[in-house]
């Protein structure tokens, strides 16, 4: 079983929707992308966690709205032009849900071939790196591609913000 | 047994009213054709039975229909009119005339069936384990449990019917037609043991169909059994079908069947009505003629099924509600344009006059989608009658239910969450309030006590009563109980309405003995919080000796409330207008603190906590200061308190959407709602907040 999971993840190629966060640049695969909306208020829901940002009406539908920045433990960053919410459908206990989440800036859709993709490094006990589903190397950039459904339903998702930036995408070997 | 003629005659008049779409009437021609080759257990196997040629021929003929009903031929009407041919065929071989069909005798490896029908099917065979689903049935099987579900629907009230007037004929067959078609559409579906259960109550109701035993008292029950055991095997396979396994086995089905068994061959002599002659041939056959009757009756109802199903579309409720969904969307959009073109088109009389036409036609609209919504309580109602019938009979109490105002109409999902606190209040009534016949006798009373549900529609709400003539509410155990639970202190002076209320307590229950429907101290306060969570009042009336009546008021819809939409700090939040008594500004020496934590507030002679809104959700307020602030008063059903808000913004209705989904329960909080201005506003749940607010602080 563990082999086919394996195997799945590095042979995601495919197009991805690529944003940023602070000078790292993320991937979302691009069926999971419902569409990108400009950051609108947001209501704050107390009592919830602090990567909670709240709820928005989306067309009728209230979907709450996850701060990924403080999701992973990066400083908050004021809200610009470019700042936006992508809705994306995720599946949580085999229910569908459509969830934003807010990002400094959408870049561009990327077709990433499965050659281009390493899997996720492994940084020891101290980082999870379960919700990537690989690295995707475009030229000398490098995209951390995420399992978005394990992303929100963890937790607690390690600081991925002291992933190394110059991390070369080396396959993970434990040599 | 059935006789070949009459079976042969059955068989002909269903063949020729079947049509290639109807799959519960071709299940029935399958199972009947099997009946006719002797491959049907034992006790349908027909006198006399079918010769080789015969035997033969019904196999073939099954065989199509099989193929018809999975669609495995190209062309299902003209494979129908061949098993037509095919049965005309047997019938004529079965008169003793001779039939030139040389399919049959060439295609026939007239494989003897040496073994009789009866070997093949041994007594006591054991339930085997469900084969795995197959895929490409999964249309057909998920209809069937939707099918099978109503079918047992409709055969529990005609049970019930029958209970009071064994010897209605239209009631037996109508229970018989409905395990009929289980059995026969299960079998197809070689769903194993829904197929056996159906088929031994079958069997049990066929003898009752032809007046050999009564359906009442014991065979009911075991009856309703089978009809129970075969729920929960439905839901077993639906579980199975999610989950993509066989369905599991069901270790009761073993010992109902053999009850069951017991019943229809007269193994179980009390249950029978005539017990001296099993012999089948001394069974005086009813009249062919009889039996065509009923076919005949078959085929009128399904023709009458088929006229009351013109002008109804199912819809998926996922379907409705986002239409609901969509509609309640355009009604914000069109107040949203109205607002800001109105201040625009000042002058511009025929925009004003389009867009007033625009509101009217949404606001129907939007009246029309929620009426789609709206079902009658009669359903819930229904189930009750076997509540009580269920617990009456094992109390050894006389009960009759009285229903009325079934057809009142209310919102599917309120409809779908008042079944289990209704449940659990009428088996108090006849569990705690009606008393037994004896006792009943000597304070006067008639025997039978009388439960009464009755629904209606008052102001805007719906208000159901659940009544009995029973011993009533007992204040001075209801008290004595409160004290020596601790909820109340000695000689604490509550009223009448106070004292009742005391039951809705967790851990408070008044049964003298704890029997297994009712009287652990869970039911009530269970009930009151289902109530609540549905925006819900419960009062109680009550007599002593007399009897007690509980109201409870709903409203109408889910969908929809009267919000006091309020500010604190930058934030705003709804207050449902049923929980609010009264907003004041309050004047400093109204405040106090207690112990320099808590602070109440002196209203009109009460002390009441006072909860600070922006504290309880950490938001920053404008006023700090309570006297330059507003206070409302709100209430749960057993408490007042005072928020602190910074601002009232007025009154206004909204439709609720729930947060469950996408941000998990927040205490304090039962969903959104989506203002005028398209954004999300909070409603705030007053009995969380209190709950909240009375928690020990943490941090906040």
């Amino acid at each position: 079983m563990s082999a086919v999971v394996t195997e799945t993840r590095v042979s995601r190629g495919g197009k991805y929707l690529t944003f940023a966060l602070g000078k790292e640049e993320y991937g979302l695969e691009i069926l999971k992308v419902r569409e990108i909306i400009g950051y609108m208020d947001v209501t704050a829901v107390p009592r919830t966690p602090d990567y909670v940002k709240g709820v928005i009406n989306l067309r009728g539908q209230v979907i709450s709205v996850i701060d990924l920045r403080a999701k992973f433990g990066m400083e908050t960053a004021p809200r610009t032009e470019q700042t936006c919410i992508i809705v994306v459908d995720i599946r949580q206990d085999g229910r569908r849900l459509n969830t934003g989440i807010v990002v400094d800036r959408v870049s561009e859709v990327l077709n990433i071939t499965a050659e281009n993709i390493e899997a996720a490094p492994e940084f020891g006990s101290t980082i999870d790196t379960s919700f990537i589903l690989g690295m995707g190397k475009i030229g000398q950039n490098v995209k951390i591609l995420l399992d978005i459904d394990k992303v929100l339903s963890q937790q607690d998702v390690a600081a991925i913000a002291e992933i190394p930036e110059s991390q070369d995408a080396a396959p993970a070997d434990p040599a | 047994m059935p006789e070949q003629a009459i079976v042969i005659q059955e068989l002909a008049g269903a063949t020729m009213s079947a049509s290639a779409d109807d799959l519960q009437a071709l299940a029935s021609l399958h199972t009947m054709l099997e009946q006719i080759a002797g491959m049907g257990p034992d006790a349908d196997e027909i006198q006399p039975p079918a010769t080789p040629p015969q035997r033969d021929l019904a196999m073939q003929a099954r065989e199509l229909v099989g193929k018809i009903m999975l669609a495995d031929v190209a062309d299902t009407e003209a494979a129908l009119r061949t098993v037509q041919s095919m049965v005309g065929d047997l019938q004529r071989l079965m008169n003793g005339q001779a039939v030139e069909h040389p399919s049959v005798q060439a295609a026939a490896p007239l494989a003897p069936v040496t073994q009789p029908a009866k070997d093949a099917h041994p007594h006591n065979e054991p339930v085997q384990a469900e084969s795995p689903i197959n895929r490409d049935d999964l249309p057909l099987i998920q209809e069937f449990m939707a099918e099978a579900i109503s079918h047992l629907d409709a055969a529990e009230a005609e049970l019930l019917r029958l209970e009071q007037d064994s010897a209605n004929a239209d009631a037996v067959n109508a229970v018989f037609r409905s395990f009929h078609t289980i059995k026969g559409v299960a079998g197809f579906l070689n769903l194993k043991q829904i197929g056996a259960v159906a088929h031994v109550a079958e069997n049990v109701l066929d003898l009752a169909r032809q007046g050999r035993i009564q359906i009442s008292g014991p065979i009911a029950s075991i009856v309703l059994e089978a009809s129970d055991m075969l729920r929960s095997l439905i839901a077993d396979l639906d579980e199975a079908v999610k989950k993509d396994v066989a369905p599991a086995v069901n270790p009761g089905v073993v010992d109902l069947i053999d009850r069951l068994r017991a019943v229809a061959e007269g193994r179980d002599a009390s249950a029978r009505a005539t017990s001296t002659s099993p012999a089948p041939a001394a069974e005086p056959a009813a009249p062919p003629a009889d039996r065509r009757a009923g076919a005949d009756r078959r085929k009128n109802d399904r023709r009458q099924q088929d006229t009351t199903g013109e002008g109804t579309v199912k819809v998926s409720t996922e379907r409705l509600d986002s239409l609901i969904n969509m509609v309640g969307e355009l009604v914000i959009a069109e107040s949203m344009v109205s607002q800001n073109v109105a201040s625009l088109a000042k002058g511009n009389h025929r925009l004003l006059r389009n867009l007033g036409h625009l509101g009217k036609i949404t606001r129907e609209l939007q009246d029309l989608s929620m009426a789609m919504r709206m079902v009658p309580i009669q359903g819930v109602f229904q189930k009750m009658t076997r509540v009580v019938r269920d617990l009456s009979q094992k109390a050894g109490k006389q009960v009759d239910l009285v229903i009325t105002g079934g057809e009142t109409e209310l919102d599917r999902n309120v409809v779908e969450a008042i079944h289990d606190p209704l449940i659990h209040m009428v088996r108090n009534s006849a569990d705690h309030g009606i008393e037994l016949p004896a006792d009943r006798k000597t304070v006067g009373k008639p025997t039978a006590g009388r439960i009464e549900l009755k629904a209606q529609h008052k102001a805007g709400s719906i208000v159901i009563e659940i009544s009995d003539d029973g011993r009533g509410l007992n204040k001075k155990k209801i008290l004595r109980k409160a004290i020596d639970a601790g909820i109340i202190r000695e000689g604490q002076e509550l009223d009448e309405q106070e004292i009742f209320r005391l039951i809705f307590h967790a851990g408070l229950s008044t049964a003298e003995k704890v029997t297994d429907v009712s009287g652990r101290g869970v039911g009530m306060d269970v009930v009151r919080r289902n109530i609540e969570a549905l925006r819900g009042q419960i009062e109680i009336t009550s007599t002593e000796g007399k009897g007690a009546t509980f109201a409870i008021r709903l409203p109408l819809t889910l969908a929809v409330i009267d919000g006091l939409l309020v500010r604190v700090g930058e934030e705003r939040y709804i207050l449902p207008i049923t929980s609010i008594e009264q907003s004041l500004r309050p004047k400093a020496q109204q405040i106090s603190t207690v112990q320099n934590r808590g602070e109440v507030c002196m209203v009109r002679g009460d002390l009441l906590p006072l909860f600070r809104l922006h504290r309880l959700f950490d938001v920053k307020p404008r006023n700090e200061d309570p006297t330059q602030a507003l206070v409302v008063i709100v209430r749960d059903n057993e408490r007042q308190c005072c928020l602190l808000v910074d601002e009232l913004l007025g009154q206004q209705q909204v439709v609720i959407k729930s947060l469950g989904e996408s941000v998990g329960q927040v205490p304090g909080v039962s969903g959104g709602a989506i203002l005028g201005d398209g954004n999300v506003c909070l409603i705030l749940d007053v009995p969380g907040l209190i709950a909240l607010s009375t928690r020990p602080a943490q941090g906040s």
